[in-house]
């Protein structure tokens, strides 16, 4: 019997978006990392450590003046922001702080980390909202020093070549940080099919793997790393031989041509017994529109304009958003495009609105609250609106309000909608004077007054990551652990989504879901059953989702919805729709 | 000494502290920066932003040793907004 090795260079972990990609790995620390690093720090004498702590300042300070004169070129913006940095790195109120701390016997990294903070907040006491806003940047110095000085520094980009993103826990401004064009592949140490990498992942088209665990240890900066993201369990390989390389690639080819064959492109997906359910996108850039489109999909059911926003110093301009807008028209052509307005907030800060952080993120003023909620915040709003206006022209959008919890915010987009159109066509703009504006249905609120505003929106869109998240009181990490399938499978979720669809029918209004929900085999079919005009979801979702649907008649969605609603629980719901779903496959 | 009073034609916030500051250590001299009722090390982008400066604010920008009128002529300039970069 032949003794069977491990090969150490394999690491498993959960596909949550699919794809075949090799790359350099760019390795990015998070916050747990650097907590390692600087509790096994051992501290010298305080001369030691300030001389120490000057030289690795040096050091950053010179890598951020290398990398703004890299970019000084082609991004002023960026290379300015850098000197900034490299400027904070070696301040000497910053340094004087640092001998204070140390003076008080706080070990170097903290004592650094105890400084940045300090000098933050004379910066954070100023009385001017964006400048109070950068105090944020002191302690992301303090960061990447004290990184630098464990040696722990992220890696210089060495400026071409696909990367694979590897971290404990990526946020969208950690993704939106690495250049689009080249991030090929992420892997994280946790995450969930959800979590906004995820999301990212399977917008882009590129695979993500998440929960690969404590290996992540073993994987260095700048090392080759094949990913290969299917539907479950997958795999990567560190430093694969071209022998694994090539056998890898021929084993997902065969799975992907299996796929393609059952491929038949076309909008609305009919059921067996010809109920029609319309398919739409979900997308980040207008780059992503045509991948959608020959997928199969009637079009975007949601374009997240907030990666617009994030990752920049600065927010976008109006004409730059409508640059955006109007490829995104164009790129969907005869179909719909639906535009998110700026969903901020929560996990997807965006500094340069002004907003009041409180202790719970996930509570903290998100969406269209946090637009209407100042003066400077509703600029930013209308400049959007107008930039969506300017673009309708060129094609077919939509605006949709994220966060609704009552009419009342739909009205209010509405009058601001309102008097640009009055603008506009003083000045003799072109716009779509019908833009439908539609209402995000993902608060608990909005379910429960459905009612009312289906009487004020032109459609409604149900976000059923925020939804459950919401309903249940469980953060998305942790949800799908907590039932041993999504969360959003439970009855309470789904009492609510059908509270809001029956709303919209009799408003007769369409009403779409976007969430994560959608692209879910067990799941798409309680929405179709439950009466949904179309279902939006990933690029990498629209296959599988229309080849499940096919297969069904609307009778089998219904008894699928039966057992979910008086199901023991969501897991024991989910088993069931899979045994039924291979049943009908094998019909 | 010698000092200049002036209005600012930028907001001190991260950048242009960091032009200013960045500016300010190539000379020896001290230079120190007055708004806002608050007084800053001009060589120091930290303490330059703690000002909470804005444009159309007051300054004064005060320079002490070797290269004085030079090293007052380059930071007004930048913190007048007329030297853009």
């Amino acid at each position: 019997m032949s003794k069977r090795r491990r090969n150490k260079r394999k690491i498993n972990g959960e596909g949550v978006a699919e794809g075949f990609a090799m790359g350099r790995v760019r390795l990015v620390r998070s916050d747990a990392d650097i907590e390692a690093a600087a509790s096994s720090y051992v501290t010298g004498t305080m001369d030691e450590e300030m001389e120490r702590v000057w030289a690795a300042a040096e050091t950053l300070a010179k890598k951020l003046d290398d990398a703004a004169e890299k970019r000084a070129d082609d991004d002023g913006d960026e290379a300015a922001i850098l000197c900034a940095e490299s400027e904070m790195v070696t301040d000497s109120s910053l340094h004087d702080a640092i001998a204070d701390e140390l003076a008080r016997g706080k070990s170097t990294p903290y004592a650094i980390r105890n400084a940045a903070r300090r000098e933050a907040e004379k910066i954070a006491a100023v009385d001017d909202a964006y400048i109070k806003e950068r105090s944020n940047d002191v302690i992301a110095v303090g960061r990447l020093l004290i990184k630098e000085l464990c040696g722990i520094a992220d890696a210089q980009d060495d400026g071409d070549g696909p990367l694979i993103l590897v971290a404990s826990d990526a946020t969208a401004d950690t993704i939106a940080a690495l250049p689009e064009k080249r991030l090929c592949g992420i892997m994280l140490g946790d995450g969930s099919a959800t979590c906004h990498a995820a999301i990212l992942a399977r917008a882009r088209g590129i695979p993500a793997l998440v929960g690969i665990g404590s290996i992540i240890r073993k994987i260095e900066d700048g090392m080759t790393m094949m990913v290969e993201g299917t539907d479950g369990e997958s795999f990567a390989m560190m430093e694969p031989t071209d022998e694994e390389i090539a056998a890898a690639r021929e084993s997902y080819n065969e799975a992907q041509s299996d796929e393609a064959a059952s491929d038949e492109s076309f909008g609305d997906v009919l059921m067996r017994d010809d109920y029609p359910v319309l398919i739409r996108g979900n997308v980040t850039s207008a780059s992503e529109i045509a991948k959608v489109i020959t997928h199969g999909a009637d079009g975007v059911g949601l374009f997240r304009s907030e990666f617009l926003f994030l990752g920049r110093e600065t927010l976008p301009t109006e004409d730059e958003q409508y640059d955006a807008y109007r490829k995104a028209a164009e790129a969907a052509g005869s179909h719909p495009c639906v535009i998110r307005l700026l969903d901020a907030g929560g996990d997807k800060p965006v500094p340069q609105l002004t907003s009041a952080r409180g202790a719970n993120p996930m509570l903290d003023m998100r969406g269209i609250r946090l637009l209407l909620s100042c003066d400077e915040n509703r600029a930013v709003l209308r400049a959007q609106l107008k930039a969506i206006l300017r673009a309708s022209a060129h094609g077919h959008l939509a605006v949709l309000i994220p966060m609704v919890t009552d009419a009342g915010d739909v009205m209010a987009v509405r009058e601001i909608i309102d008097a640009i159109e009055d603008e506009l066509r003083k000045d003799g703009v072109p716009f779509d004077e019908a833009l439908p504006v539609g209402a995000m249905i993902e608060t608990p609120a909005a379910a429960v007054l459905a009612e009312s505003i289906a009487s004020a929106a032109d459609f409604f869109s149900i976000g059923t990551n925020d939804l459950t998240q919401y309903t249940l009181s469980i953060d998305r990490m942790s949800a799908d652990k907590t039932y041993g399938a999504p969360a959003y499978l439970h009855p309470a979720v789904l009492g609510l989504i059908q509270m809001a669809i029956d709303s919209a029918e009799d408003a007769d209004i369409p009403v779409t879901v976007c969430g994560e929900m959608a692209g879910d085999i067990v799941a798409a079919p309680l929405l179709a059953a439950m009466g949904v005009t179309a279902l939006s979801m990933d690029a990498s979702n629209i296959v599988k989702i229309q080849n499940v649907l096919e297969k069904m008649t609307l009778i089998d969605a219904q008894e699928l919805l039966d057992v979910a609603q008086s199901a023991k629980s969501p897991s024991s719901y989910a088993e069931y729709a899979l045994e039924k779903i291979k049943s009908l496959e094998n019909e | 000494m010698k000092e200049s009073r002036i209005t600012l034609g930028v907001m001190l916030h991260a950048r242009p502290a960091g032009l200013v500051s960045r500016a300010a250590k190539k000379y020896s001299a001290a230079i120190e920066i007055v708004a806002n009722g608050k007084s800053a090390d001009g060589k120091s982008i930290i303490a330059l932003m703690s000002l909470g400066a804005k444009n159309g604010d007051e300054a004064i920008v005060r320079v002490d040793g070797d290269g004085e009128s030079e090293a007052l002529k380059e930071i007004t300039a930048i913190l007048t907004g007329e030297k853009e970069k």
